[in-house]
């Protein structure tokens, strides 16, 4: 993700410009008032788009992008924020598969995908932390798991439906 | 005298009309002030002083109000002086200045010989021309959406790097005229300047740290807004006890101030008292401006605005695109900086303001004094109002420019911009000046410090400097093209679809443009003592010579030379298919050249 450049505009106030993935690019202007001006640009050859914003009404445009009032998929964020953070996976348990009902023990998940479950998310919303061998898995159970790409992979494999 | 309380009512109802109209029209409020004011001068001179008996021009209380406005204001200027926000400037940003600040004040000097304007006078006409108005850029750029632009930054800057050059000038030219008269009160009032800049100079060195940091303790706030009002009002009365205008005073204690933390504190308590007073300030500026005396200086006014319009518009914009800006950026720069506002009036109300004692008589110090209103009036009119214009079609501007300059010297100032883009110009990174060559950092400083006194000054030590500055202008010269041999076959000519087979050429041609501008330079400093026609003569054979050096360079690289040719025939290939590839290439590049 790159980085946010600051710039100093003088007699204004300052600028963070924001480059976009999509290659193109969007730019907040903080005015000394405390306005803000919103400016996105498709590409570098078209015109800026632009929207002043007063500061209350800026406020409540970041509430709204920081998904302080809604997000529809709180665990997609979990996930990408503990993966970068320590290389912690989350695989969700499907309802149709195999796994459901059986114990970590006897599925002997360790040998057979190389994870580790650390922690289960239940989908009551109770977790169990550091599992027993004996903790029994569930449909739509959410594994918190230590484990490289392939381990992943395969554990993926285990809890999806039809098997 | 009794407190004039009809004439300041007056004053401040048709300030806030003016303000509120203004707003309504999104124009800046200055503008409005000045509407307002002009108008109401008319009315006063017309019909509220014959009338009702109170001259609303003299009023004391008006009078005296405005002064506390302009204390105000240049304590404000001086605060946002700190040589912190000088630094962070980047190079691109203070080279624009420099030369825009320069050219600016040769256009005012020729200006005010041209009309037969005295040395004095001409110092603050050229000031009034050369100090454009972040404000009113700043305010369009914010209007016009166009902050994200790429050379917004650049702009900026520099019309902070030439707020400075404006405070520099404002405060050195006030002592000078003061310094003026008998030999002894030149002795006295050059002192007391000397003791004022060094004083204060010492002041924000030494004690400011100090002393800020025990009015930082001051929680009370009527306590902190009247030990800050003491200052400025010591500062200003200790100006006027050492014979200096009291301007001078507030600026020196707000720059003391500048670089502490109580800069915002400081800011947010006292801006009241200053929007308040500054309103008067203006409105009292506006109404000196007197219609009877307008048909004498109109000719001057219109000549004062072409000038601005031509030395941003083509001479700045030009040297924008000298330095690696494109043609619609560069305009974008010349046309932003075309306003005139507060610093020009300002400047001019302190200069018609001066005064001097001449054999017991009170005196303005400048003969031209009563007309410095309506210039600086009717330049701030038309240029705040114009610049939100040119600004919005400063794209079309730079187009139309471009089809009307011969393509040879078109094409030579891309290939020149393209040198310097990245030393100068946009892609320029910051803080290396003296890294990259601090040889020509020291020559070019040495440069600014020859060329100064040698424009400002007058027999034996003008004719000495001469040959300093020649010499040092060929030093730099020398090193450019030095240093250019290593740049330019590192440059990226791609953007201008231009095949370089000969770097040598590239080099002589920009440092050759480089060093007829250092040239010119010197020798209008050296000439315009004598005669400012010779001076405008230089300038012309200057750009002749240039255009000269681009056509010429131009029909150099559309025809390569022949022993280049011969070396492409001899690199191994059977001859007749390597001519042909050769020719190939030819016909390549002369159709990439033709696009441009």
């Amino acid at each position: 993700m790159p980085e946010i450049l600051e710039t100093e505009l003088p007699g204004i106030g300052r600028r963070f410009t924001l480059p976009l993935e999509t290659g193109g690019e969007l730019a907040v202007v903080v005015h000394k008032s405390g306005d803000k001006d919103l400016y996105f640009r498709e590409d570098e050859r078209a015109d800026p788009l632009a929207v002043t914003l007063s500061d209350a009404e800026a406020r409540r445009v970041a509430a709204v992008l920081t998904g302080a009032f809604w997000q529809p998929t709180p665990i997609d964020m979990f996930r990408a924020a503990l993966a970068k953070k320590s290389g912690l996976e989350t695989v969700t348990v499907l309802p149709g598969s195999e796994t459901v009902g059986r114990d970590i023990g006897g599925l002997d998940v360790r040998r057979r995908t190389g994870c580790s479950i650390v922690a289960i998310l239940r989908a009551d919303g109770s977790s169990v932390p550091n599992p027993s061998p004996e903790t029994p898995i569930a449909a739509n159970d959410i594994l918190v798991v230590i484990a490289d790409a392939a381990g992943v992979a395969k554990l993926e494999d285990l809890v999806a439906e039809g098997r | 005298m009794a407190f004039d309380f009809f004439s300041l009512a007056v004053v401040t109802v048709v300030a806030f009309t003016g303000a509120a109209l203004a707003g309504k029209l999104r124009q800046s409020v200055i503008l409005g002030y000045l509407v307002a004011g002009v108008l109401l001068g008319e009315l006063n001179r017309s019909y509220i002083a014959p009338t009702m008996g109170t001259d609303l021009v003299a009023s004391p209380t008006v009078t005296s109000l405005a002064d506390l406005g302009i204390a105000f204001l240049l304590f404000f200027v001086g605060l946002e002086f700190s040589v912190r926000k000088l630094k962070s400037a980047g190079k691109s940003s203070t080279v624009l200045a420099l030369v825009d600040y320069a050219t600016l004040i040769f256009a005012g000097f020729l200006l005010g010989a041209a009309f037969g304007w005295s040395p004095t006078d001409s110092l603050f006409l050229a000031g009034i021309i050369a100090m454009s108005s972040l404000g009113i850029a700043a305010k369009t750029l914010v209007d016009l959406k166009r902050l994200t632009r790429p050379e917004t930054e650049v702009l900026l800057g520099s019309m902070v790097v030439e707020n400075f050059l404006s405070m520099l000038l404002l405060t050195i030219s006030l002592g000078y005229v003061v310094g003026r008269g008998s030999p002894y009160e030149i002795m006295q009032s050059v002192q007391g300047a000397a003791v004022i800049y060094g004083g204060f100079l010492a002041l924000a060195l030494f004690a400011m740290p100090r002393v800020a940091r025990l009015i930082e303790r001051v929680r009370n706030e009527e306590v902190f807004v009247l030990l800050a009002l003491t200052l400025i009002f010591a500062s200003a009365g200790l100006a006027i006890s050492f014979g200096t205008p009291f301007v001078l005073g507030t600026f020196f204690i707000g720059m003391a101030f500048s670089e502490t933390k109580l800069t915002e504190r400081l800011q947010l308590k006292l801006s009241t008292f200053r929007d308040a007073f500054v309103a008067i300030f203006f409105v009292h500026f506006a109404m000196n401006i007197d219609f009877a005396i307008l048909p004498s200086v109109l000719p001057l006014v219109l000549a004062a605005v072409g000038t601005v319009l031509v030395a941003e518009v083509l001479v700045l914009s030009s040297f924008g695109v000298l330095i690696g800006f494109r043609g619609g950026e560069a305009m974008a720069i010349g046309t932003a900086t075309c306003g005139r506002g507060e610093d020009a009036i300002i400047y001019a109300s302190l200069g018609s303001n001066l005064t001097r004692v001449e054999a017991g008589v009170t005196a303005p110090a400048l003969a031209h004094s009563r007309e410095l209103f309506p210039i600086a009036g009717g330049l701030a009119l038309v240029t705040a109002s114009l610049t939100p214009v040119l600004v919005r079609h400063s794209a079309g501007i730079a187009r139309a420019l471009a089809r009307a300059t011969p393509r040879s010297l078109a094409f030579g100032g891309r290939i020149v911009g393209a040198v310097f883009a990245d030393s100068l110009g946009p892609r320029a990174r910051r803080h290396d000046i003296s890294r990259s060559d601090p040889l020509l950092l020291l020559l070019s400083v040495a440069f600014i410090a020859v060329l100064l006194p040698l424009a400002f000054s007058t027999g034996g030590l003008h004719s000495t400097l001469l040959p300093f500055g020649l010499l040092l202008a060929l030093l730099i010269w020398r090193e450019v093209r030095v240093d250019l041999g290593e740049v330019v076959p590192r440059v990226d000519f791609a953007d201008l679809r231009f095949l370089v087979h000969d770097f040598g050429a590239v080099a002589r041609y920009a440092s050759g443009v480089v060093g007829i501008l250092l040239l010119l330079a010197v020798l209008v400093a050296y000439t315009f003592a004598f005669s400012w026609q010779a001076s405008v003569l230089c300038a012309v054979a200057a750009l002749g010579a240039i255009t000269v050096a681009s056509a010429r360079f131009h029909r150099s690289v559309l025809r390569p030379p022949s022993r280049m040719l011969a070396a492409d025939l001899l690199s191994g290939t059977p001859r007749e298919r390597g001519s042909r590839r050769a020719g190939e290439r030819r016909a390549v590049q002369r159709r990439s050249l033709e696009d441009l």
